[in-house]
């Protein structure tokens, strides 16, 4: 090999690289856009794991229908939250989940004209507002989800936060009905695009967030009673996201008693079940090799999870009717019970249906103990969901007596826990954080005393 | 000094003429000793043509061929004076060398291949020979590399067979990676760590066999590496694998060697199975409790119903129980029964020759290791082929290439519910795992009922032996590493190479959880391939020569193409079908397939110069510009640069032939190196998931790009001194260095709430400032008998200095236990360990409640520990007599915390030694908190008086794994790392035997280990070769091993 050839094979190696150094760097695994058709069912499906994940399973140990048996469950079970251990991991599914994704359907939507897809997002985003709000009050919102534009979100207070879930369910049902460039169909893996049920749901989102307000607003339970009024009108317009349309698609319930089982059922929840002799009680329990675990209606494999249903809109409806005083609360429990029987156990006969409802969802008493029946059927109703500890905050029932052994420093008195805490990486990366960090006993806005 | 090109072409023809007329020379060389020993592996060439040139064989012989107009040879040998002697016609030359009292003649490798003497460098270099790798037998050579080099720490990560091990040098520096560039043959090489949540993978440069090193040069400071740019930020290892030689001839070993567990934590032997029910423990049976919170052993009988299906010694039963029979329950020794002796047999075989213009090696070893954990294996097998020859003396080329296929079986272990240690410390000492076998392992009845579910004692933990069985990852790479070049020479003062080298490698990995198994319920496999190519280009081109009389300078204008590209796929399968058929075929259900590209290349061009003054001030300067494709155009190529100076000041002083102290030489050096980013930083990315019913399912990627990346920098500052006494008999060096690290590309941690986890940028400053020193003596020296002495001493602190605006910490790996993590803390040491802590007052007292207790605070977690280590020293002591040697290494670490999780839950569930103690009250040390009233009175501040019983009331106020301070320990340790005798035999012997040489050998590890930490041997590592360190959590235990080792040379 001469000289020659050498200083041009060096060069010519030189040049080829040179060229092609840029065009290296560009991704090929993934992309930089993409359009909302394939962030719609991702929104969806985390929406509806958030409902019953790990949020659940706290609330759940907060409201007594789980005991936590094992690692991570077991300090919950005693008030004790980690802040990066429990709450890390909620959070981001929360931030780096659905809010930010349906934020991005959001605007992505309204710059193509897509209406329909920007309403149906914004249902989604209410509740998802709705819940977090809910489980730690003042939350980063109006300042969120803007990346590197701002490292440090300040926190919207929990009273507006609620207000703004109410203005986008407004806006959803308006956009729901606007004209749109496109609509969503298959990609929407809830409803397959009826928009008349997103309509509906909307409505019934807005009937649930006024309710958690009670405490802070007389005129809610009316506002409530409107909404429901155009909300679902039967159980099979419920918000439930089905799962095990492939077998990689688990129930999440079934997930976590397969993987990290770490919570049986609380003696209060069993014993109340068996208490009232109710119908429910061997598919929402399941018994074997002497656990008490979550049954098969809640999960099974392919079983659903509810988000909103009709049986929930029904029971409202009688703690509002109780509330405002209008007649007409003993029927829309028991269409809610008679509703909730016949969908967990697939139907009874008609006497037992009767003897039930006569026994438990009939409201002869006053008020209080009115109130303490419908909720005690809502409590039911609810299990599994994060839902059943709120319905505990607003309302006071069913009534409970804390885990003895729940005093700590962050859990002040024992008493069962208010709150959420604020998880670490907000504590350690946001400097917009709150100068007080409330401990599990914080009351929130709406949770006054 | 360069001319043009037609010049040089003209040049380069007439170097291709005829040769004239030659001439041959033979001889032998000897040591100057009485009676001469010969002198094996001089180098012997022609003065003026360093290229012509052999060395001497077995017997000392030496056969070369030179032009007639030669007229002198230079005979040069480490550690002896450098002859010339004029050939004055002869062709016969016998000559004895003396023994240099200097060091003129060692060289060694530097970057790019660039051969160095030591004496004139101006930074520290430390080579590790080929024989002192293999002495302990280790399958790993980063493990080899343990304690033998000044400023390199290794972290095994367990004793199971091709477990990854980490090496880091001069402390961690990148707040990403810390892993130096390999080299072999001027080749770099990936030891990239795919690691596994579950199973320990190896470190890539497991592929290398030991056997088939050489030496390797351990390039430690930033003016060391400077040339290797971007890719040798964090140091570089530099292996140099055996040649062909005239005269080398065939060599055989062969060593079989036994492992076997060297440390456990211990489980308490008093109490069984059970929970305290109203205060009182109550025995309760498998599947009814995961903890050993039950009563006194001592109080129970086995009922002898042997249709009981967890044991045919029936149930336990309290010894007033109706059913009671006669029969004891003695605690079994589950822990000991389990573990094998592991055996690893190791076969090599080489054979090297030629005539000193064209030679050859060839080379071919086969490993193959059982673990201590039953079923556990890695196997390995290499080929070597390596050649360089002479096609006339101004042009040489040489190839080699290298072939490896290895993998094994790994079994399960760490925070895993199948992992080995998890369910073998938990279970109770009342439940037997292997049923009462003793080969457990093979007996499917000891792990499982007939209906196809586990024997296991609670439903949540596999049992170890179930999972042996049913749970294996199992690997294989095919691997092809090779290098061609040339060297060619214009003149006496200008020259060229040129070297291309490639590293492709091929790996599968079927990972399976057969169903019923815990960690994933449903049967789960993952079916992983991943392939790496590199390919490395260097280029060239130096001019060397006098400048005046007391003036030599050199200069190498050189240029690097480097690229490499990896590719992954992952195939994720659900619940098998057919029974023990683990392939990916075998599911109902393919849950997840993705692949992944990842590709980088590198431009670079530079420069090295050494201007030297007499024979005592070196001055060396290197350069270089990188273009990286990692990078924004913007800011590509970046320029970094070195200086050195070694000053040998012994020289001027004319002592140089002074009996006590010969030798001295003072080094500074100062670089500052450039790092590129990680391949593509710099956009926002969508990610696709899994399909939701059916639908395409993408979402935002949690990282922010940031375009505006500039490349890292590591500055380091060096000066070292390198003493030598007693001609050579002592020597002394001693090494400063300061090392910082600045605008650290790093994906920070930002709050969840931006919609994203966290932001890539250029933030962070590390600096690493530390002391080496190497001892080399020859206490005694005689003619049969000498004792050597060989210490290194590393101590080297660390600190995070900035880690950019908004970053308090950052976190590494949370895997397996997130309560505690490794995390970068301004102002505190790398990688702290971070965790929950005790509440405490101001003056540092612990807090204690009413009732006696600890009160802990999860939501004011700290910093629990340093993992990072004091000191760390190896000491060798090495004998010889006569044919016989003795070498004992010691290894002594000071300080280096390690998280013990594994306790901290053995504590909780009451299986754990330490809880033996349960039915004594005491009073834990600590202040009463502030409010803290007992009996009406205000106790605040007062010590607490309040006895507590250390039970599972006690534990369970506490997170499962403890609270992590409680569970820090210290890591120190001295051990006995290697203890290798030899024997080679005498030529009186050998010359009997068809054989030319022989050598028996006898080699240990890990013999004796010295710790107060409680768990396992703390040379662990649950996270791999990774930024997380220090933490041990149900990680597979260490080995001691004995080895026989057998060497014949044809």
């Amino acid at each position: 090999m001469t000289l020659r050839n050498i200083t041009f094979l060096f060069l010519a190696v030189a040049f080829l690289a040179g060229c092609e150094l840029e065009e290296t760097n560009i991704n090929p695994n993934d992309p930089t856009d993409v359009p909302v058709t394939v962030l719609l069912p991702t929104a969806m499906e985390e929406t509806a794991e958030n409902q019953s994940e790990e949020a659940a399973v706290i609330a759940g140990i907060f409201s007594q229908y789980f005991t936590g048996v094992d690692n991570r469950a077991l300090t919950v079970e005693s008030y004790l939250l980690d802040e990066a251990f429990n709450m890390n991991p909620l959070w981001q599914d929360f931030y780096n989940g659905p809010l930010n994704i349906l934020n991005i359907i959001i605007d992505k939507s309204e710059a193509d004209g897509a209406a329909h897809y920007a309403g149906v997002a914004k249902v989604l985003m209410a509740l998802n507002l709705g819940t977090a709000a809910s489980l730690w009050g003042d939350i980063p919102y109006t300042q969120a989800f803007q990346g590197g534009a701002n490292f440090s979100p300040s926190y919207d207070p929990q009273e507006t936060v609620y207000m703004e879930v109410q203005a986008l369910l407004d806006e959803a049902i308006q956009d729901l009905q606007a004209e749109s460039t496109v609509s969503p169909g298959d990609d929407d893996v809830i409803y397959q695009g009826d928009l008349d049920r997103w309509a509906k749901a909307a409505h019934a989102l807005k009937a649930r967030y006024y309710m958690h307000t009670i405490k802070r607003d007389a005129a809610a339970p009316a506002k409530a009673l409107d909404a429901i009024a155009n909300a679902f009108q039967s159980p099979s317009e419920s918000l439930v996201y089905t799962f095990g349309f492939t077998e990689a698609e688990q129930n999440p319930w079934f997930i976590y008693f397969k993987n990290t089982p770490y919570v049986e059922i609380d003696p209060f929840f069993s014993d109340l079940l068996s208490e009232l002799e109710d119908p429910r009680e061997s598919r929402l329990i399941r018994r074997s090799f002497g656990l008490e675990r979550v049954g098969d209606f809640y999960a099974a494999e392919d079983a659903s999870v509810p988000i909103i249903t009709y049986v929930e809109l029904k029971m409202l409806e009688a703690e509002a009717r109780l509330r405002t005083g209008e007649g007409g609360a003993e029927a829309a429990l028991q269409e809610g019970v008679r509703t909730h029987i016949e969908e967990v156990t697939g139907g009874i006969p008609g006497e037992e249906m009767d003897s039930y409802l006569d026994a438990h969802a009939t409201l002869s008493g006053d008020t209080e103990d009115n109130l303490r029946t419908v909720l005690q059927q809502l409590y039911i109703a609810h299990f599994t969901q994060v839902e059943g500890w709120t319905d505990y905050r607003r309302t006071g029932f069913p009534e409970l007596s804390p885990n003895p052994n729940g005093e700590n420093p962050q859990n002040p008195g024992g008493d069962i826990p208010r709150r959420f805490i604020y998880p670490q990486n907000e504590r350690l990366f946001n400097n917009s954080f709150p100068a007080e960090n409330p401990n599990l006993q914080g009351r929130f806005w709406w949770d006054a005393e | 000094m360069f001319r043009p090109i037609l010049l040089l072409v003209g040049l380069c023809l007439l170097g291709m003429l005829p040769l004239a007329a030659q001439q041959t020379i033979t001889g032998t060389v000897t040591d100057d000793a009485d009676p001469p020993q010969p002198l094996i592996g001089v180098s012997v060439f022609v003065k003026g043509s360093p290229y012509v040139g052999t060395i001497t064989d077995f017997n000392g012989a030496f056969t070369l061929d030179v032009e007639g107009d030669a007229s002198t040879l230079i005979f040069s040998y480490i550690g002896y004076n450098r002859l010339e002697v004029p050939l004055n016609g002869r062709t016969k030359i016998d000559i004895r060398m003396s023994e240099s009292a200097e060091v003129l003649d060692e060289v060694v490798v530097t970057a790019v291949g660039i051969e160095r003497s030591i004496k004139a460098l101006g930074y520290s270099a430390e080579e590790v020979g080929g024989e002192e790798l293999v002495s302990s037998r280790e399958t790993n050579l980063v493990n080899a590399l343990s304690s033998k080099v000044a400023g390199v720490q290794v972290i095994s990560s367990s004793g199971n067979p091709g477990a990854s091990a980490n090496i880091v040098i001069r402390g961690r520096t990148s707040l990403n990676e810390n892993s130096p560039l390999f080299i072999i043959d001027g080749v770099p090489i990936d030891n990239s760590f795919a690691g596994s949540n579950f199973t320990d993978q190896s470190n890539r440069a497991i592929d290398i066999n030991p056997d088939d090193i050489e030496t390797i040069n351990v390039l430690k400071g930033g003016a060391a590496t400077a040339l290797y740019g971007v890719r040798a930020a964090n140091g570089a290892v530099l292996i140099t694998t055996k040649k062909g030689r005239k005269g080398g001839g065939i060599s055989f070993s062969q060593s079989v060697t036994f492992d076997q567990v060297n440390k456990l934590p211990e489980q308490q032997q008093l109490f069984a199975q059970g929970a305290l029910s109203g205060g009182v423990p109550v025995y309760a049976g498998p599947g009814e409790s995961n903890r050993s919170w039950g009563p006194r052993i001592d109080t129970l009988r086995y009922d002898g119903d042997e249709s009981y299906r967890y044991s045919s010694l029936g149930r336990i039963v309290g010894q007033s129980d109706p059913s009671a029979t006669d029969r004891r329950v003695v605690p079994f020794n589950n822990l000991d029964n389990f573990f094998n002796t592991g055996v690893t047999s190791n076969t090599y075989l080489s054979a090297s020759g030629g005539d000193g213009e064209t030679n050859y090696f060839v080379s071919s070893g086969y490993l193959r290791q059982t673990g201590i954990v039953p079923n556990s294996t890695f196997e390995r097998f290499t080929l070597k082929v390596s050649g360089d020859t002479r096609i006339n003396d101004r042009l040489k080329v040489s190839a080699s290439a290298n072939y490896t296929n290895s993998g094994g079986d790994r079994t399960n272990r760490g925070s895993n519910l199948s992992g080995v240690m998890l369910g073998l410390t938990r279970a109770p000492v009342t439940f037997d795992l292997a049923n009462g076998f003793d080969n457990a392992e093979d007996e499917p009845s000891a792990y499982s009922f007939p209906d196809g579910t586990q024997r296991t004692y609670w439903s949540a933990y596999d049992n170890p032996y179930w999972s042996v069985n049913r749970n294996l990852s199992r690997d294989r790479v095919n691997r092809i590493i090779g290098n061609a070049g040339f060297e060619y020479t214009f003149t006496d003062w200008l020259s060229t190479s040129y070297r291309a080298g490639t590293d492709y490698y091929f790996e599968e990995r079927t990972s399976y959880w057969d169903n019923n198994s815990n960690e994933f319920g449903t049967g789960v496999i993952f079916s992983d391939l991943y392939s790496y190519r590199s390919f490395n280009s260097d280029f060239l081109l130096t001019a060397q020569g006098a400048l005046s009389q007391d003036f030599d300078a050199r200069l190498t204008l050189g240029h690097n193409y480097f690229s490499e590209r990896g590719f992954s796929n992952v195939t994720e399968g659900e619940n098998f079908i057919i029974p023990d058929f683990y392939d990916i075929s075998n599911v109902s259900q393919v849950t997840f397939a993705d692949d992944n590209v990842t590709r980088r290349r590198i431009l670079g061009t530079f420069y090295d110069g050494q201007l030297s003054f007499r024979d005592y001030l070196y001055f060396s300067f290197t350069g270089r510009w990188d273009g990286s494709s990692t990078l924004p155009t913007t800011e590509v190529p970046f320029f970094y640069d070195s200086y050195s100076l070694g000053f040998v000041f012994t020289e001027p002083l004319g002592l140089a032939t002074n009996p006590t102290f010969s030798f001295g030489k003072l080094r500074f050096s100062y670089a500052r190196i450039g790092k590129d980013a990680f391949a593509y930083a710099l956009d926002n990315f969508f990610v696709l998931g899994s399909p939701v019913k059916g639908q395409t399912a993408f979402g935002p990627s949690t990282s922010i790009g940031n375009p505006n990346l500039r490349p890292e920098q590591t500055r380091t500052l060096e000066i070292g001194a390198d003493l030598r006494f007693f001609q050579n008999r002592l020597g002394i060096d001693f090494t400063w260095y300061d090392l910082e690290s600045v605008d650290q590309i790093l994906a920070v941690p930002i709050t969840f709430s931006t919609g994203f986890a966290s932001a890539i940028t250029n933030a962070g400053r590390v600096r690493n400032t530390g002391v080496e020193i190497q001892l080399r003596s020859t206490p005694v020296k005689g003619r049969h008998f000498s004792w050597d002495v060989d210490l290194n001493f590393t101590a080297n602190e660390n600190t995070v200095e900035e880690l950019g605006e908004g970053v308090p910490d950052l976190s590494f790996g949370s895997a397996g236990v997130a309560s505690t993590n490794n995390r970068a803390i301004e102002g505190q040491p790398f990688g702290v360990l971070y965790g929950t802590r005790w509440s405490r007052d101001d003056n540092g007292n612990r807090l204690i409640d009413a009732d006696g207790y600890l009160i802990f605070n999860p939501q004011d977690p700290g910093i629990v520990g340093d993992p990072n280590p004091d000191w760390i020293m190896g000491l060798r002591n090495s004998f010889t007599f006569k044919g016989l040697y003795v070498s004992a290494l010691l290894d002594i670490r000071q300080g280096g915390d390690i998280y013990n999780g594994t306790v901290g839950v053995m504590q909780n569930l009451g299986i754990h030694k330490s809880t033996e103690n349960r039915e004594e009250e005491v009073v834990v040390e600590g202040v009463y908190a502030e409010g803290t009233v007992i009996d009406g009175e205000d106790v605040s501040g007062q010590p607490n008086t309040t006895p507590v019983r250390l039970d599972s009331r006690y534990y369970g106020r506490y997170p499962f794994a403890g609270v992590s301070e409680a569970s820090v320990e210290d890591g120190s340790w001295v051990r006995l790392r290697e203890l290798t005798i030899s024997y080679r035999f005498p030529e009186t012997v050998v010359g009997k035997l068809p054989v030319r040489s022989l050598e028996l050998g006898l080699s240990g590890r890990n013999l004796f280990l010295l710790t107060d930490y409680s768990g396992i041997d703390p040379e662990t590592n649950l996270a791999g070769a990774s930024n997380s360190f220090g933490r041990d959590y149900f990680n597979t235990p260490n080995t001691r091993s004995l080895g026989f080792n057998l060497k014949i040379g044809f």
